[in-house]
């Protein structure tokens, strides 16, 4: 049957294949789908019976797409043996006989994510009314009453930090959401104007509570531009600085300077970003656990490279604005 | 991109279904990649014969007289142990005029087969560019006429024999209704026209706004058309029979099933097309089917709404076909 365009079927029982899960579960919760769409991506994936139980119903779903009502094995009852997951109301699992596949365990976690966000749409919930909050999409007056549904004051100072998924947070401290972006699913919560979060996270610009898309835009971007999977980034500290890489992105991809960086290796990369942030080449050394000389040859080589020199007054603006840039190009 | 119109957008689970195999296939094919695509099979393919099997379906083929004499093969497929007469239908298949076989659509056509207890013909008609216009819609009319001619021992019922086929499959059946009417051809019962590729002016704006993006974009139509007409794509010298929708004469022709998406090329020819048969006095049932991109049912079948998309045409067949 050769078709012009391939068929969605199971992903290999053997090769892990996380970004695919992770791009499928992404793109239905950011077309807004049911739970029972939910299940059928999982069941698609898997190659197996998916199911889910949320308060009292129960959804199952065959490979083929087609719901089960018929040949259930159990009541309901999750077997042992399944790969499965509880979420806030209820279990999602796949009826998997016989061994696991190596994606079975990424797409219960990832149905088990996405059916509790689903779950938490629903008007009324504390997530919706952030997710309302933070949408620039949405109009003043509907942000105002997602905001008295928070109880938080519309006049009140706040940032919003934007996490990856994998980061967990204590939720019930603050109100946090799972918001889909063109990066992927991110976590969304709000922060006082003096409170401190733990890394991977990027911080946004403090802002009223009636004005909460902003501080999320810039929690996105300063998301993207961590250095590395512990740190903070705070959009704040950035200032101009912030304005400027956000006004370049579109064309940061051909900036000279962007694509100079882009053709080093990572390596040389370190290298440039501690010659620019040093006291002196000899710190910089010492800093790399390299000797002083080695580096001096190798600061002038790259000072030639990039046909400036990183650690001249002119030169650190250029580097960092250049370094910023590429990390927004080549972030996924 | 940045002259592309704003469009419907895809249905979240088919927008989930390309974010996986996006990359299997580029929207835009281009004249260069015919050879490539021609010798790759999917990765996702079963074997003909094996999903023949399991369904229960005989296969036949047989070499026939096709355009000018030349021989061309058909396979019947009917199933097993299937005696006596019953409902007939010739499949042109899909693939823009330049790619495929004729077993891709199979699984449109399997539960008519099955369920229906129909003989399926289905035709290996030539491809473009190496055989352009008017070989394959020539082809595809000389195995219809084989079909009709041979009923009786293929076990058809010539009062309920339809013409079926997808993309560039469905504007080869139009084309070939056309042949028929216009010839004194073989009667149909109807004419199922899955997303048909039926203009090859490129002048809708449906065409405008899958340009990039999506299954066989813009680009990659105009490298279909191109192929079959060469030179002639967008003149005045191009016939009824290749490009249906310039037919101005929609009389006469049998009962139209049509669907298609809202976020395909074909759309706007489609429903045009749909149109033009009703006005002309014509009987025909048209689905578009909400963020749908083109040839959606096959690759994203698990979705609610290819399901859907199926189950209307199924139902229609059916009640063509008078099971």
């Amino acid at each position: 049957m050769q078709e012009l365009v391939g068929r969605l079927t199971a992903l290999d029982p053997e090769a892990s294949e996380t970004l695919k899960v992770v791009a499928y579960f992404d793109a239905l919760v950011a077309g807004g789908v049911g739970v029972q769409a939910l299940v059928r991506g999982a069941a698609v994936l898997s190659g197996t019976v998916a199911g889910a139980s949320v308060g009292r119903r129960t959804h199952r779903v065959g490979p083929d797409g087609d719901r089960r009502t018929d040949d259930a094995a159990t009541d309901g009852e999750i077997q042992r043996h399944w790969p499965a997951r509880s979420i806030t109301d209820g279990n999602v699992w796949l009826e998997r006989e016989g061994p696991r596949h190596a994606n079975d365990d990424m797409i219960v976690e990832r149905l088990a994510l996405a059916v509790d966000l689903v779950g938490a749409r629903r008007p009324g919930e504390a997530a919706s009314a952030l997710e309302t909050a933070i949408d620039a999409k949405r109009d003043a007056e509907e942000r105002r009453v997602a905001l008295s549904r928070l109880r938080l004051s519309p006049s009140r100072d706040l940032r919003i930090a934007a996490l990856p998924l994998s980061h967990e947070v204590a939720v019930d401290v603050a109100p946090s959401t799972v918001v889909a972006t063109p990066y992927g699913l991110l976590r969304a919560v709000v922060l006082g104007a003096d409170e401190k979060i733990s890394g991977p996270a990027g911080v946004g610009v403090p802002r009223r509570a009636d004005e909460l898309p902003e501080s999320f835009r810039t929690a996105v971007l300063a998301l993207r531009l961590l250095p590395d999977n512990s740190s903070v980034v705070d959009a704040a500290d950035l200032g101009v600085v912030l304005a400027a890489v956000s006004a370049m992105e579109q064309v940061a991809a051909q900036q000279p300077d962007v694509v100079a960086l882009a053709r080093l290796d990572a390596r040389a990369r370190a290298v440039l970003d501690e010659l620019a942030a040093a006291e002196s080449v000899r710190a910089a050394a010492t800093a790399l656990g390299m000797h002083h000389s080695t580096l001096q040859a190798r600061h002038e080589a790259l000072t030639n490279e990039l046909g400036y020199d990183p650690r001249s007054l002119p030169g650190r603006a250029r580097f960092q604005l250049a370094r910023l840039l590429l990390r927004l190009v080549a972030a996924p | 991109m940045a002259d592309t119109l704003k469009r419907p957008p895809f249905d979240p689970e088919l927008e989930a279904t390309l974010a996986l195999l996006g990359d299997q296939l580029p929207p835009s094919i281009t004249p260069e990649m015919i050879p490539l695509l021609r010798q790759g099979a999917s990765p996702f393919d079963l074997s003909v014969d094996d999903v023949l099997a399991e369904a229960g379906i005989a296969r036949r083929d047989v070499t026939i007289p096709g355009h000018d004499g030349d021989e061309i093969q058909v396979s019947v497929l009917s199933r097993q142990g299937r005696t006596g007469i019953g409902p007939g239908v010739f499949h042109t298949h899909g693939g823009g005029m330049i790619l495929g076989d004729r077993f891709v659509g199979l699984q449109h056509f399997l539960r008519w087969i099955t369920e229906f207890d129909a003989v399926v013909v289905t035709v290996e008609y030539r491809l473009a560019p190496e055989f352009p216009d008017p070989f394959p819609v020539r082809d595809c009319y000389a195995g219809l006429v084989w079909t009709a001619e041979h009923a009786d021992e293929l076990g058809i019922d010539p009062d309920r024999l339809i013409i079926a086929g997808a993309s560039a499959g469905g504007g080869l059946a139009a084309g070939t209704a056309m042949l028929a009417r216009d010839e004194g051809g073989p009667a149909l019962a109807g004419q199922v026209l899955i997303y048909p590729m039926l203009d090859d002016r490129d002048q809708t704006i449906s065409t405008a706004q899958i340009d990039g993006v999506g299954v066989w974009d813009r680009t990659s139509n105009i490298t279909g058309w191109s192929a079959l007409l060469g030179d002639r794509r967008g003149t005045a010298d191009v016939s009824v029979y290749a490009a249906p929708a310039r037919a101005t004469d929609l009389s006469g022709l049998p009962p139209a099933f049509i669907d298609c998406g809202s976020a395909e090329v074909f759309r706007d020819e489609d429903v045009a097309y749909a149109t033009a048969l009703w006005q002309a006095g014509v009987q025909a049932e048209l689905h578009v089917w909400p963020g749908g991109f083109h040839g959606f049912d096959m690759m994203a079948p698990h979705t609610a709404i290819a399901q859907a998309m199926v189950a209307a045409r199924d139902s229609w067949v059916a009640r063509v076909l008078g099971d």
